[in-house]
């Protein structure tokens, strides 16, 4: 029976964790301000406390999701005795209560990390300041848990013998690793904004300063990009609806930050090389980690509607504005107060490392402006009463397209540039090369693919320049820079991959009974017949096809579950996949007696995208290992 | 303070109007339903009751009593939460409930009634959704008040089990019964 009762204990060490939050935090700043030295020796010891009684407390609540205890309320609501036992552990973030844990706990491994980590580098006055920054974080994020959103309640004393189950959609290996990997990167950002916070409060930003902020701004982009890549494969794998992109507002809101800690990531650069640009180095570390809160807040308040249905209570919405608001603003008054002093001026030629920063930095502030414009507008119109409006993907694509290419153009060019000023010949020079393969590679797209618009040529070519003038780059520059390129390469891909699934896409949609045939491009799908299935939690039909191209022959069985417990139905798309194409069968309703609705798609490129995420993710990582090796040898 | 100082507040205060527009949007309800319905005569249907599938119940059955009539089914796990709501509005004197039961399974959703007891006068039963296009209804729990002359009155999207929508929907009720 003692197992019965580890949840309480669980809600215990949260309750516990939420006081030594505020022992941090009130103790950590009464020692700075008072310049109290064995007080400050005090802060991690609190630091270490919260964070191992957190971790607790979080493994109680998967082992209830574990052992099928249905008289805790967030287990029952959320999972299913028939459950896979790796999908029971990932039901603990599929909802609302369990997945503001995760963010908690995730926070409380960066501060643990960082607390421990910057032991040797970091003077302890600033260490401790820093982290005071992170216990108020804490502090508000644990109130919101236990006070609005405590998963630990329990159905006492009737509950019932099974749960609701996990949404259908949920259930999958790429959303089971996708939003932890999420969090870790929106979390990540919350130690680059204490450092931020710090340095305005001591009124000094240098190169010190830099070498301490770049590994975390590093790691935590990297656990972004990669929870983006993943999202993005989920949603094409599992949506059943063959995009790979929705311009959905939680889609937009992991976006934004990404889009500011590129910029912030780059500016940094700038920072340490040059010393300038400080003051909007400082304000993009703030805004990166207020947009991870204000996409905390667009998703967990449902103030916009999206495909992803979360809980919405405008109690818990209203708690979290309020903390979003008082933690900006404050830090935005902090900033617009102090930052003056930082202010420096450096002067360089166009020709510079200096002006395509600069320009990155444009383009990534302009993009995230506009897609936080486009993912607000209906809200702003429905608030002022003009009416209801959706805007779609048509008004990003048109905006964001212009950008990629000036973007692309401007990535080709800048790695090849120096410091302060670059003879232009010499650029120019360097670019021979590379401008001649991509041209030829873009005329044998246009030679084979006569019907395609001038604006995807010009991106073709400029996705394929920024790849080839990036090899050119990371053979002539040491090896210490080959994460950058690596990041840069992977741009260039997903651009490519981009294009390629806008215009090498074939589509089907068509009814079809077992001995028909469908025919796409140089494919014979030929329908053989549906059998029943059954899975450990599911039942439902499968589709047996044999696919048919010239001499080669394969197999493919889309299927259609109906999982116990919820009697949505579920389309599990059957994909084939090589490095040119995606061959991805959606089996739909059936209609009539014999037919189905059977959807064909032909994707070509598709899989660059990812790709291209995940060598962005690599480069990011690579970096990040080079600047924590910089930082030990005390460059 | 010289000009550049004065720039340094720009973030702040963006980000503060930003703030006052979605502190309104979260208060101000986006869910109320489109105000094409309200004041029309409620459009048609003809559905089986959920109980007795030879048994059609027709729009035209909603003139006489004030009516409420919503929108559930069992796979909605909103709905499971708004049992106590429906069970105040049932002590309403002299008003007609009707339940219309959505793209549900026929048995699951009378286990649903069974659990939580079944406030209703009657169950529609509307297996594929159609007559549902014509009130506006893609998604439950919705909820409908429709007047002694057959009417659409009110209607609200989301669920009943929020501050201050019992009270909202018992007074239009009994403001309609009194007209």
């Amino acid at each position: 029976m003692f197992f019965k009762i580890l949840p309480e204990l669980g809600h215990l060490l949260l309750i516990f964790a939420f006081l030594f939050s505020i022992c941090q935090t009130s103790i950590g700043l009464w020692a700075f301000f008072k310049k109290d030295n064995i007080l400050m020796y005090w802060v991690p010891a609190w630091v270490y406390a919260e964070v191992s009684f957190l971790f607790l407390s979080y493994f109680f609540l998967t082992y209830a999701f574990f052992i099928n205890d249905f008289s805790l309320a967030y287990v029952a609501g959320h999972s299913h005795s028939l459950l896979p036992w790796p999908y029971r552990i990932s039901a603990v973030w599929g909802a609302h209560e369990g997945s503001i844990f995760l963010w908690i706990v995730l926070l409380a491994g960066w501060m643990g990390a960082f607390c421990f980590f910057s032991k040797k580098h970091i003077p302890l006055k600033e260490r401790v300041l820093i982290l005071s920054v992170l216990g108020f974080l804490c502090i508000g994020f644990l109130s919101f848990l236990i006070f609005t959103s405590n998963p630990f309640f329990r159905l006492l004393p009737v509950f019932p013998s099974e749960g609701y189950g996990l949404n259908p959609l949920l259930q999958d290996p790429g959303l089971a690793i996708h939003p932890p990997m999420l969090y870790m990167g929106y979390v990540g950002f919350a130690v680059t904004f204490a450092l931020a916070i710090a340095a305005l409060v001591e009124g000094s930003f240098d190169q010190h300063w830099v070498a301490w902020m770049k590994p975390w701004v590093l790691f935590a982009w990297s656990c972004l990009t990669c929870g983006i890549t993943l999202g993005s494969w989920w949603a094409y794998r599992v949506l059943g609806w063959g995009g790979w992109w929705f311009w959905d507002p939680v889609e937009n809101a992991s976006l934004l930050p990404w889009l500011t800690a590129t910029a912030l990531l780059h500016s940094l650069r700038m920072v340490e090389k040059r010393n300038t640009f400080k003051v909007w180095t400082l304000l993009l570390a703030i805004l990166t980690f207020s947009l991870s809160l204000l996409g905390t807040f667009l998703v967990r308040s449902g103030v916009l509607i999206s495909v992803h249905a979360f809980a919405n209570d405008p109690l818990r919405g209203s708690f979290l504005l309020k903390f979003l608001m008082s933690v900006v603003c404050l830090s935005l008054l902090l900033f617009a107060i102090r930052s003056s002093r930082l202010c420096s001026q450096q002067f360089f030629k166009f020709f510079s490392k200096e002006t395509f920063l600069l320009i990155n930095n444009i383009i990534f502030f302009v993009l995230m402006l506009s897609i936080l414009f486009g993912t607000l507008y209906p809200l702003f119109l429905e608030v002022l009463n003009l009416g209801k409006v959706s805007v779609g993907p048509p008004y990003f694509n048109f905006i964001v397209t212009p950008f990629l290419i000036l973007l692309l153009a401007a990535m080709s060019l800048g790695p090849l540039c120096y410091w302060k000023s670059t003879p232009p010949n010499k650029v120019l020079k360097l670019l021979v090369v590379p401008a001649i393969v991509s041209f030829f590679v873009m005329f044998v797209f246009v030679f084979i693919f006569p019907h395609l618009g001038f604006l995807k040529i010009v991106q073709l070519f400029f996705s394929s320049l920024l790849i080839f003038s990036t090899i050119k780059v990371s053979f002539q520059k040491n090896a210490s820079r080959f994460g950058m390129s690596l990041a840069h390469g992977g741009v260039g891909v997903c651009a490519l991959g981009i294009i390629f699934a806008s215009f090498m896409n074939l589509q089907a949609e068509v009814s079809v009974a077992p001995g028909e045939i469908i025919s796409l491009g140089d494919y014979q799908f030929y329908f053989l017949k549906v059998r029943g299935i059954e899975g450990k939690n599911y039942e439902g039909v499968a589709a047996d096809f044999v696919v048919h191209k010239k001499n080669k022959i394969f197999y493919l069985s889309p299927e259609r579950r109906r999982y116990i417990s919820s009697s949505m139905p579920v389309s599990q798309a059957a994909i084939t996949t090589n490095m040119y194409r995606d061959l991805y069968l959606v089996l739909g309703e059936p209609l009539g007696k014999k037919n189905w609705a059977v959807r064909v798609y032909n994707k070509a490129g598709v899989r660059f995208i990812w790709l291209g995420g995940f060598l962005m993710m690599l480069g990011g990582l690579m970096a990040w290992r080079d600047s924590v090796k910089r930082k030990g040898r005390g460059q | 303070m010289t000009k550049k100082e004065i720039c340094l507040y720009f973030p702040l205060i963006l980000f503060f109007l930003l703030g006052i527009f979605l502190s309104f949007g979260l208060f101000k309800d986006l869910r109320q339903i489109p105000s094409e319905l309200i004041d029309k005569p409620a459009p048609h249907f003809l559905l089986p009751s959920l109980f007795d599938e030879r048994k059609k119940i027709s729009s035209n059955r909603l003139k006489g009593k004030v009516t409420f009539i919503h929108v559930w089914a069992s796979w909605c796990r909103t709905c499971q939460q708004e049992k106590n709501v429906l069970w105040q509005v049932k002590q309403i004197q002299n008003l007609k409930m009707i339940a219309w039961n959505y793209k549900d399974q026929p048995l699951e959703a009378k286990q649903f009634l069974e659990r939580q007891g079944n406030p209703y006068d009657e169950v529609l039963w509307d297996e594929k959704g159609v007559d549902a296009i014509k009130w506006g209804i893609y998604a439950v729990p919705q909820t409908f008040v429709v007047d002694k002359h057959g009417v659409v009155r009110y209607g609200y999207q989301g669920s009943l089990n929020k501050y201050g929508i019992e009270k909202e929907i018992q007074l239009i009720i009994k403001r309609l019964q009194n007209e």
